[in-house]
């Protein structure tokens, strides 16, 4: 009922862009700049390509607007050309990415947050290291398997959406889950058995 | 359910409470229980990949890419069906009109085979030359009364 309502709202808002309003515009901005990015960061695993993505995301959503029909739900819709755009630019730039990723650009990756000051140094260490082994493992699976994992994961995106978005059916989307977490499953089996020694 | 139907209901439950089937089955099928606990760890490894703090001009940068593209230079298809917007038909109809007179003009100096000077008809047409074009229309009339009378009459007029 409330997700109803929400794909009402968006809708509205959309059809109030085709008139020309451009506060709707704003507020759509507001309501899904965080996503975006967030996703698309995790799909190209760089920040400032990430964002340029993001700003080909939104500014492809402005100049549809004449043509916007509300069939689908705006989220769809909107991670429909986040994909499609993460996809063209990962297979455009992939022998760069791999050698950028070798590389371990400090200023692209994220802090791991250390939320208990407990941690010592060597803990804040090994923290980062699985981190990467975790992204290291998902930038290595192929571009369709990526992007229905990070949906699923950190968009909360349910089988029916995700297909929606890579345009194919919800069995093909419970399939491609199924192998790529069953990959990532095998790739990082050693950080639970590291993990629980640990502990 | 087989092993495979309950991996996938754990994969779709994305680390929420798990069904009482899925749980009945858990309980005795090892394998099953070994996915289900390496799913819910790299559950938590993932949940540690936090994504970074969006660039503060972000927002500037899209407005301002969305200005560019507002301001650059209209296609000359554009710029037509702009005209067809409610706002924009008087002038489009006023353009109409110059077009049009012009295209007349354009044509009666063609018909009247005067001496080539057609920069003389093909003024550009803007609404505030309207009176020009007038006056240009008359001077070609004048010119073409001149032009029909014999030469020795031009001649003795000019004498007296």
């Amino acid at each position: 009922m409330e997700a109803a309502a929400a794909l009402e709202h968006d809708a509205q808002l959309m059809l109030r862009v085709k008139e020309g309003d451009s506060i709707s515009f704003e507020r759509l901005l507001q309501k899904y700049r965080a996503s975006v990015i967030h996703y698309l960061y995790r799909m190209v695993q760089s920040q400032s390509v990430a964002e340029e993505l993001a700003q080909e995301v939104f500014l492809r959503v402005y100049r549809s607007r004449s043509s916007y029909e509300p069939a689908a739900k705006f989220t769809t819709w909107l991670f429909r050309i986040a994909t499609h755009l993460a996809l063209n630019s990962l297979r455009d730039h992939r022998n760069e990415r791999s050698q950028e990723s070798l590389d371990g650009d400090a200023d692209e990756w994220p802090r791991f947050q250390v939320a208990d000051n407990r941690k010592n140094r060597e803990q804040e260490m090994i923290a980062e290291a699985r981190l990467e082994e975790v992204r290291r493992a998902i930038a290595e699976l192929p571009g369709k398997q990526r992007a229905a994992v990070l949906m699923h994961k950190y968009q909360d995106m349910d089988y029916a959406q995700i297909a929606g978005v890579l345009g194919c059916s919800t069995s093909a989307v419970k399939s491609l889950l199924f192998r790529a977490y069953e990959t990532l499953r095998g790739r990082l089996s050693h950080l639970a058995q590291s993990r629980a020694a640990l502990l | 359910m087989n092993c495979q139907d309950i991996v996938s209901e754990i994969i779709a439950g994305v680390g929420r409470e798990t069904s009482a089937e899925v749980k009945l089955h858990l309980a005795s099928c090892e394998a099953c229980s070994n996915v289900y606990r390496q799913q819910e760890d790299l559950w938590r490894q993932m949940d540690a990949w936090e994504a970074p703090e969006i660039s503060a001009g972000f927002d500037r940068r899209l407005y301002a890419r969305i200005g560019r593209r507002a301001s650059s230079p209209w296609t000359p298809l554009g710029g037509l069906l702009g005209l067809a917007h409610p706002t924009r038909l008087p002038f489009a109809a006023a353009l109409a009109c110059m077009l049009l007179l012009a295209t007349a003009v354009i044509e009666r100096d063609r018909h009247m085979a005067l001496p080539a000077e057609p920069a003389a008809a093909v003024y550009p047409v803007e609404k505030e030359d309207l009176k020009q074009i007038e006056t240009a229309l008359d001077d070609i009339q004048m010119l073409s009364d001149f032009e029909a009378l014999p030469v020795g009459q031009i001649r003795s007029q000019g004498k007296s």
